[in-house]
């Protein structure tokens, strides 16, 4: 080990062992990947189904599972800052200036995170493995096994994972910009359903080898009995292990582009005019001390949605919610008795909780990030004014989304010759989304003021929002904590009264979020 | 006039301040002391950004430990490391200050930006995006937005950091002008030359304590007399007498020079009686304080 961190290539991967090591993100990746084996482990589908919990089956079912529901966000979490980390910290003219080649540092931190995130992954196949010796009533448990734990592992989970870390550090390595990266695997996930309900009629082994997180293999044992399945030993076919070289292929091309293409400046900053003698008479301008916030508070809402028009991430971002919600609807035919506005609703509401827990994770440390804070925060205004104009800007950047999507759904509507229910948009979007979205925006600044870190607080906000979704799916859903609605409304409730409370209790839940996030704001050095 | 009184802060296994008492008036006051002495902390306390384990901190009667919008109010902070948001342009980020200092009317405040992003000599790249600032510009544009909103205390903390010569007098000017308003101004600085030229009074800061306070001319009396200059051997230097203190050493044509202060008189003939500078001055109060090695 020392011989190999002895060269360059070997001390950026060391360097980034340690760095994570000291890091709250990784552990905290961990306890949500263990909590997730736990959660599928007890109380998954394999107690229901009458499958085994450690069959050869449900082992490479379970991680593949795990590959599609959590990891590409969590992959982006991990990889996007990589490289865009030391220019932030400044660190880049002290690492360029050493005899490092540009291979050895960009090969050294794609090595060292990757295996970061494998050990975060590795999280959830011990737990796994190690739950074994556990069970609840009616589970059926086989004889102890290893080894199929640790190859549908390197298989399923490790070799899915590969080529989107490649993507992701490619993308945050080239741009320097993490949002960049979230908004490629939320991107990622609509290309990769989309393609999936393209696949459905072409042969299995090609949906299979097209595949890139082999969720298709499990059609291979389609309509077999649970005993049958518990026998079964999962085979890696020829069509299997070409996907899998493939994606090898596609992280090693990833990475190559990176080389080629990574550039270690930084932009060109033009010095000022030469300097110009001028009288100059102390401005004394008045500061009146009962002014109303109102001003402060909009100067700094302003000045809020003015830093989030000009992040390059989110012109891209609202162009690929605007394009994945109306090509939902272009694409697929939609009953003409169908409420357009009331079906990109669950689409929009994926895309607005994103660009809430991102977009507000970014106003909240942007700030740190560019240490302007001892500057605001010696300002004389109150921390309410600060943390509701971030919220409110963010609020404003998910109703522009919003308005785009109405309208581009409401296009296709009129293209297509139907007016039913072109009338519902506003109230659909207004009841249904709008206060979904304060919520979420208020969430997402409690989560950020409270947890301190980005990363962190990306996280745990991923991990919620996956809870909530387990939850939804296992058929566990109430309005009390449900308070985006999700399918618990249908266009005909729109005139029920118990909606428009609900809604009033939803804005109450964001006004209590967002005074925690007053609260937990500690405007310290 | 600013009291600081006894003011304590610790980090875990640092005593950053240990009973800091200054008394603060109008005029360009200087804090002086080596790095890691306590500046930057007493800085941020006194800019409401760091809460004392103990003491407090007032300015004209406003507590600034507990009425911290009202001592905000009054504020114009320039901290030792701070940036911007790089996309938005200088009378943009000057804007945005101004508006959260309370300054609404939007026409005297283009008037108060102008002419002070005129005398940082930046009103001609006033619609320019802050990211493409020199290091000496984006230094400039943070002293103009401490300046905004005619602060009655004004605290810069080592403003003069990346700054070329003819910009830190043009700095200099610029401080001295404001402290002629009948402000407080408080500069730290670890260059001694900065509190010279500057400084109505000075106090030195050393391992979290005052360890004094002095006008410049005052200072410059107690060492008169006293402090001696030689070029030396290090063989000569190293066999000066115990009650000499060796002020400072440097290289200069290759030779050793070495200043000391000496109550008794030349230490030997190869030194001849020099002007006092309040470099002597700082260097010869740390070394009593045991500071300098």
């Amino acid at each position: 080990m020392s011989r190999i961190a002895s060269v360059p290539f070997g001390g950026v991967v060391q360097a980034e062992l340690l760095y994570n090591a000291k890091r709250i993100l990784p552990y905290a990746l961990m306890v949500i990947f263990s909590g997730n084996a736990l959660l599928w482990w007890g109380w998954g589908p394999a107690v229901a189904r009458g499958w085994a919990v450690n069959s050869d089956f449900y082992i490479s079912r379970m991680f593949v599972m795990f590959s599609f529901m959590t990891l590409p966000l969590f992959v982006a979490v991990l990889m996007g800052d990589v490289v865009a980390r030391d220019f932030e910290a400044e660190i880049d003219p002290l690492i360029f200036s050493k005899p490092i080649r540009r291979v050895e540092y960009i090969a050294g931190k794609f090595i060292g995170n990757f295996l970061v995130l494998v050990c975060c992954e590795a999280a959830f196949a011990v737990t796994f493995l190690a739950l074994q010796s556990a069970r609840v009533p009616e589970m059926i448990v086989l004889a102890p096994r290893v080894a199929p734990f640790l190859r549908h592992f390197v298989f399923f989970t490790v070799l899915s994972s590969l080529p989107l870390a490649a993507l992701c550090f490619a993308v945050g390595a080239l741009t320097r910009n993490v949002k960049l990266v979230y908004g490629t695997t939320v991107a990622f996930y609509c290309l990769y359903i989309a393609g999936q309900i393209r696949m459905r009629e072409i042969p299995l082994h090609w949906r299979i080898a097209l595949d890139p997180l082999l969720m298709n293999v499990e059609q291979l044992w389609r309509g077999s009995s649970a005993l049958a399945l518990n026998q079964v030993t999962v085979p890696y076919n020829g069509w299997m292990l070409a996907n899998r070289a493939a994606m090898l292929v596609v992280a090693v091309a990833c990475i190559a582009v990176v080389n080629m293409r990574f550039a270690t400046s930084r932009p060109r900053t033009r010095a000022a005019s030469g300097l110009i003698a001028i009288d100059f008479a102390w401005p004394a301008p008045s500061i009146a001390p009962s002014l109303p916030a109102i001003d402060p508070w909009l100067a700094a809402t302003a000045t809020e949605l003015r830093l989030l028009r000009d992040e390059r991430s989110f012109g891209l971002a609202a162009a690929v919610t605007v394009i994945a919600c109306v090509a939902s609807l272009a694409a697929f035919p939609v009953p003409p008795s169908s409420v357009y506005a009331a079906r990109t609703v669950d689409s929009l509401l994926l895309f607005l909780f994103a660009i809430a827990l991102f977009y507000t994770g970014e106003a909240f440390h942007r700030d740190r990030a560019l240490r302007v804070e001892p500057l605001l925060w010696s300002a004389p205004v109150s921390n309410g004014v600060l943390v509701t104009a971030k919220i409110t800007a963010v609020s404003v950047v998910g109703l522009v989304v919003m308005v785009l999507v109405g309208a581009g759904s409401a296009l296709v509507q009129l293209a297509r010759g139907t007016t039913h229910g072109l009338a519902l948009y506003l109230p659909i979007y207004g009841v249904i989304l709008v206060p979904s979205l304060l919520f979420m925006v208020a969430a997402s600044a409690a989560l950020h003021t409270v947890a301190r870190q980005k990363h962190l607080a990306n996280a745990a906000g991923v991990a919620i929002a996956g809870a909530f979704y387990s939850l939804v799916a296992r058929g566990v859903n109430h309005p009390s904590f449900n308070f985006l609605l999700y399918e618990l409304w249908s266009p005909q409730s729109l005139n029920e009264r118990w909606l428009l409370a609900h809604r009033a209790y939803t804005c109450a839940a964001a006004a209590l979020l967002a005074w925690t996030a007053i609260r937990f704001m500690k405007r310290k050095a | 006039m600013l009291h600081i009184d006894a003011v304590t802060k610790t980090y875990p296994g640092v005593r950053a301040l240990d009973r800091a008492t200054l008394d603060v008036g109008p005029g360009v006051f200087g804090l002086l002391g080596p790095n890691g002495a306590g500046k930057s902390t007493l800085m941020q306390v006194i800019a409401t950004l760091l809460d004392p384990d103990a003491g407090g901190v007032s300015f004209d009667g406003v507590n600034f430990l507990s009425q911290r919008l009202s001592a905000r109010r009054l504020l114009g902070y320039l901290p030792q490391d701070f940036g911007f948001y790089p996309t938005l342009t200088a009378r943009q980020t000057m804007s945005y200050f101004a508006r959260l200092k309370g300054m609404a009317l939007r026409d005297e405040r283009g008037r108060a930006i102008d002419a002070l992003l005129d005398r940082v000599n930046l009103l001609d790249v006033r619609d320019r995006r802050v990211g493409g600032f020199s290091g000496g510009m984006r230094q400039r544009l943070g002293i103009a937005q401490a300046l905004l909103g005619a602060p009655r205390l004004i605290i810069v903390d080592e403003p003069t950091a990346g700054l070329d010569p003819e910009e830190r007098n043009r700095f200099h000017d610029l401080l001295a002008d404001a402290a002629a308003n009948d402000i407080v101004v408080l500069l730290s600085t670890h260059i001694v030359a900065d509190v010279a030229n500057l400084c109505s009074r000075f106090a030195i800061l050393q391992k979290g304590k005052i360890v004094g306070v002095d006008t410049p001319s005052s200072a410059l009396a107690t060492l008169r007399g006293s402090v001696f200059e030689a070029s030396i051997s290090s063989a000569a230097l190293n066999a000066l007498p115990p009650e000499v203190a060796v002020i400072s050493t440097r290289r200069f044509e290759g030779a050793l020079r070495v200043r000391v202060f000496a109550s008794g008189g030349p230490p030997s003939s190869a030194f001849s009686v020099a002007d006092p500078t309040l470099e002597d001055y700082y260097f010869s109060v740390l070394r009593e304080d045991g500071a300098v090695n």
